[in-house]
């Protein structure tokens, strides 16, 4: 059985706050535990949207999601599935509940009702694996956008989730603070086998994943691994996505004839060796 | 800068006042209140000013900060004492008397004892309380002190969640505010000039951005905290446990014992004459 | 105008304080009239300390800022006067957004400058239309906008000033690849429309910087690394690492390639698939 399965799910907004047209239009897709999937997708194509329905938060019009077995609308369930998949939202600043890092780390096995040893225990834990255990007195307003979200995440893990859910948790961040996440996410994945959905904009995160899902106008328009999503270059440019630069570069190439007659470039080139690699083929080659 | 800025007067520090247990901190401040007020002769007051002193040295803040918080209230305290000074009358004949002044000597101990009782009531309590505690343990503090209260329908944890959140956003609200009001200014808004009802009319641009963000903000966390398994108060644990120590209890105790004294010594000084109305 | 220039321009954050910070240390760079200049480096290299001085928000603590050879502080009542001729757009600039209506919001600025009615009608429209804010959004609610759209009524509230110099800060932080491209867009086509026109582009996206900016000024620290053309920064790898930025990853797959003839310092794809092909036929 998949961890995460959506089925069928269909959400809109009421019409008083922006209900224009359907946020999420009969959505189907299963997520395998301990994968990293990536799901891109321009502002407003209902990725957001779909984060909130897969822990319950927003119910579903029409379908189902299921959380290793559970469905989001069983609400004698509801916390055992909020602690198996947690959420790490977009705005550093408002999901730090304490003005000390340490108790906000705390906060949700608090909930949860842990006993206070065990929740000790599991603060010096998640504030370890996100490197923050220095900071734990500090106050979040004296810490850095990208601190803040690895505080964040220490929130979420200290729960023992089994999935996280990154809602655009780096588009606030700069170059510096996205990277400490995506190091971050990385370890999650590999060394704490979490299952990691990342909702992004941006491609180079989004090929850092094993598979990726790309919505648009609440729908998927496609799913693969990276390298078969970014070989649609002109599909993702339609949907008001970029491509990594290296695959753009590749793809301008081969239109031409000069480079048809010479080597075949291969499609959804995303990895800056692997293109500098084909261009020297490329001049190597003989027409 | 304005973020700098933290809530509550709060001086980090190490002392054995600083590690009391918050509650103890609590219940100590109130007995200390009850026997500034209770204190009514002048052996009573050394007493006191000398538990005071001790308590100050104890504390390892700067004469120089505990007099710097004195501030906003030196001004009261100088009315207070004045105004007992001249308007204090005695059965004897007055000190002084010119126009319709008259100085009783009962008056000038009356200024004195009402200068001291305010001061030795804020430096007592900012000593205990507030320099001395993080507003995070003074809110924990009070939500288990008046956790019986639950079961006569007031919302403590409730109270305790918002004060926290509340302490959390502070300065966060604080530098938007800063930063909506230099956005503002770069449009050419002008907050310094004119009359009260314009200056306050100039505050609009900054006011409607400031609440619909917070609500913003409020929705926001309000998302992440229910995601986090947030379900109100029932069920919920903490991770510090607040625990009486020995210190603790030993504190708590000698206060109430001092406190004990100075009550049933009050009679003994007053039939010697110390005693003041 | 608009000559402008930082003569030893130094700035301390809360000074006196436990809190005290150099954000800018003896800073001094010229801005030439009609180019469009990027500033980049870390965060915190006193990038937005920068805008604020600019515009007059905050005072050096050091040196002078010369706006067509006068002092912006010489006499420290006048700064609103020759604020007026800047324009600064902030960080999430939607956050300032106010008014009943788009266009009354726009209209903000324009007024404060006590424009007449028609003067402010005009400035409205042209300025919305530079970054395509429509006669439909004009008249709704700010509130009931998408958020790229909100950016956008934001910027064009900043650009009705008609500001001879407009410094933006981060303006498409956060937005994804097609509202990037609206807003950035749009202050090209304000830039090329009225002559003149300074522009000064604070980001840490190099990507951004590649397509848009004439210029560099690399900071760090407080400090100047480098003041040069976008091409100049681009072919100093070790520069911008050192600034602790990233080149786009084109100008590193090309500049991995010199030894094939490619030049250094390309900074766009098509650029680079140009270059490539000239190559192929020689």
């Amino acid at each position: 059985m998949p961890f995460l399965s959506v089925q069928d799910l269909s959400f809109s907004y009421p019409a008083e706050q922006n209900g224009v047209g359907v946020a999420v239009d009969r959505v189907s897709f299963t997520v395998e535990k301990g994968s990293f999937v990536a799901i891109l997708g321009h502002n407003g194509s209902g990725k957001s949207t779909l984060a909130k329905l897969l822990n319950g938060i927003l119910i579903p019009e029409r379908g189902e999601v299921l959380v290793d077995g559970i469905r989001t609308t069983d609400e004698d369930r509801i916390l055992e599935l909020r602690r198996k998949i947690g959420i790490v939202f977009q705005n550093p600043d408002n999901q730090l509940v304490s003005s000390i890092v340490e108790e906000d780390v705390a906060f949700g096995p608090e909930n949860v009702g842990m006993p206070p040893k065990v929740i000790a225990e599991r603060v010096e834990e998640a504030l370890n694996v996100v490197r923050m255990n220095e900071y734990r007195r500090a106050a979040p307003h004296t810490l850095s956008g990208g601190q803040k979200q690895r505080v964040a995440i220490a929130g979420v893990l200290a729960l023992g989730p089994e999935c996280i859910v990154f809602d655009e948790s780096t588009a606030m961040l700069d170059p510096v603070g996205r990277a400490e996440m995506m190091e971050v996410i990385r370890r999650l994945y590999k060394e704490h086998s979490i299952t990691v959905l990342l909702i992004t904009h941006y491609m180079e995160e989004a090929a850092k994943a094993e598979r990726v899902i790309v919505m648009n106008d609440g729908a998927i328009a496609l799913d693969g691994t990276p390298k078969e999503v970014f070989s649609e270059v002109e599909t993702l440019w339609k949907l008001g996505l970029d491509v990594p630069q290296s695959t753009e570069l590749l793809h301008l190439l081969s239109a031409d004839e000069r480079v048809q007659e010479r080597i075949q470039l291969p499609k959804g080139i995303f990895e800056e060796t692997e293109a500098a690699r084909l261009l020297r083929r490329l001049f190597e080659a003989r027409p | 800068m304005l973020k700098d800025v933290t809530l509550g007067q709060y001086f980090p520090g190490q002392s054995p006042l600083h590690r009391l247990d918050p509650r103890a901190k609590i219940l100590g401040t109130i007995l200390y209140i009850v026997l500034v007020f209770f204190a009514r002769s002048f052996p009573a007051y050394a007493a006191l000013l000398a538990a005071l002193i001790v308590l100050c040295a104890v504390s390892g803040i700067s004469l120089k900060l505990i007099l710097k918080g004195l501030k906003p209230v030196v001004f009261i305290a100088a009315f207070t004492a004045i105004v007992n000074l001249f308007w204090t009358a005695g059965e004897g004949a007055p000190l002084v008397e010119f126009w319709i002044v008259r100085i009783y000597p009962e008056g000038i101990y009356s200024a004195i004892f009402m200068l001291l009782r305010i001061l030795s009531l804020v430096i007592g309590t900012s000593v205990l309380l507030t320099y001395t505690t993080t507003p995070m343990d003074l809110t924990d503090a009070l939500e288990r002190l008046l956790k019986p209260l639950k079961f006569i329908g007031v919302p403590v944890h409730e109270f305790a969640m918002m004060m926290t959140i509340a302490l959390r956003f502070v300065p966060t609200l604080v530098e938007e505010t800063q930063k909506i009001m230099n956005a503002q200014k770069a449009r050419g808004a002008d907050f310094e000039s004119g009359n009260l009802i314009r200056r306050v009319k100039s505050l609009i641009p900054v006011l409607i951005p400031l609440f619909i963000s917070s609500f913003r903000r409020a929705d926001d966390l309000a998302i992440a905290m229910e995601c986090r398994c947030y379900h109100g108060g029932k069920g919920r644990t903490r991770m510090k446990e607040l625990h009486l120590r020995f210190g603790d209890v030993l504190f708590l105790f000698s206060f109430a014992a001092f406190g004990v004294l100075l009550y049933f010594s009050t009679p003994f000084f007053a039939s010697m004459g110390f005693y003041i109305k | 105008m608009s000559v402008v220039t930082f003569e030893h321009v130094g700035y301390t954050y809360s000074a006196k304080t436990p809190f005290e910070h150099e954000a800018l240390k003896d800073l001094s760079f010229t801005l030439q009239e009609g180019r469009v200049t990027g500033l980049v480096g870390h965060t915190g290299c006193g990038k937005s300390t920068v805008a604020m001085l600019l515009d007059g928000l905050e005072r050096p603590t050091s040196g002078r800022i010369l706006i067509d050879g006068r002092d912006l502080w010489e006499e420290p009542k006048k700064v609103r006067e020759i604020r007026r001729r800047i324009g600064l757009v902030f960080q999430y600039p939607e956050y300032q957004l106010f008014e009943e209506t788009v266009e009354k919001d726009i209209a903000f600025g324009p007024r404060n400058l006590g424009k007449s009615e028609d003067e402010i009608r005009t400035l409205v429209h042209s300025a919305a239309q530079f970054v395509g804010v429509g006669e439909d959004l004009l008249k709704k609610s700010p509130f009931e906008l998408s958020g790229g759209e909100r950016r956008r009524a934001a910027i064009a509230g900043v650009l009705a000033m008609d500001p001879e110099l407009l410094v933006l800060d981060e303006p498409a932080a956060g937005l994804d690849p097609r509202g990037r491209a609206d807003i950035l867009g749009g202050v090209c086509a304000y830039r090329r429309e009225k002559q003149n026109r300074t522009v000064l582009l604070i980001s840490h996206s190099m990507e951004d910087m590649a397509r848009f900016a004439d210029d560099l000024i690399v900071l760090k620290e407080g400090e100047l690394l480098f003041h040069g053309t976008t091409k100049e920064v681009f072919c100093r790898p070790d520069l911008v690492r050192e600034a602790g930025l990233a080149l786009p990853q084109i100008t590193r797959i090309t500049n991995a390639l010199c030894d094939l003839g490619i030049p250094e310092g390309i900074t766009t794809t098509e650029e680079a698939a140009i270059e490539i092909l000239k190559r192929l036929d020689s």
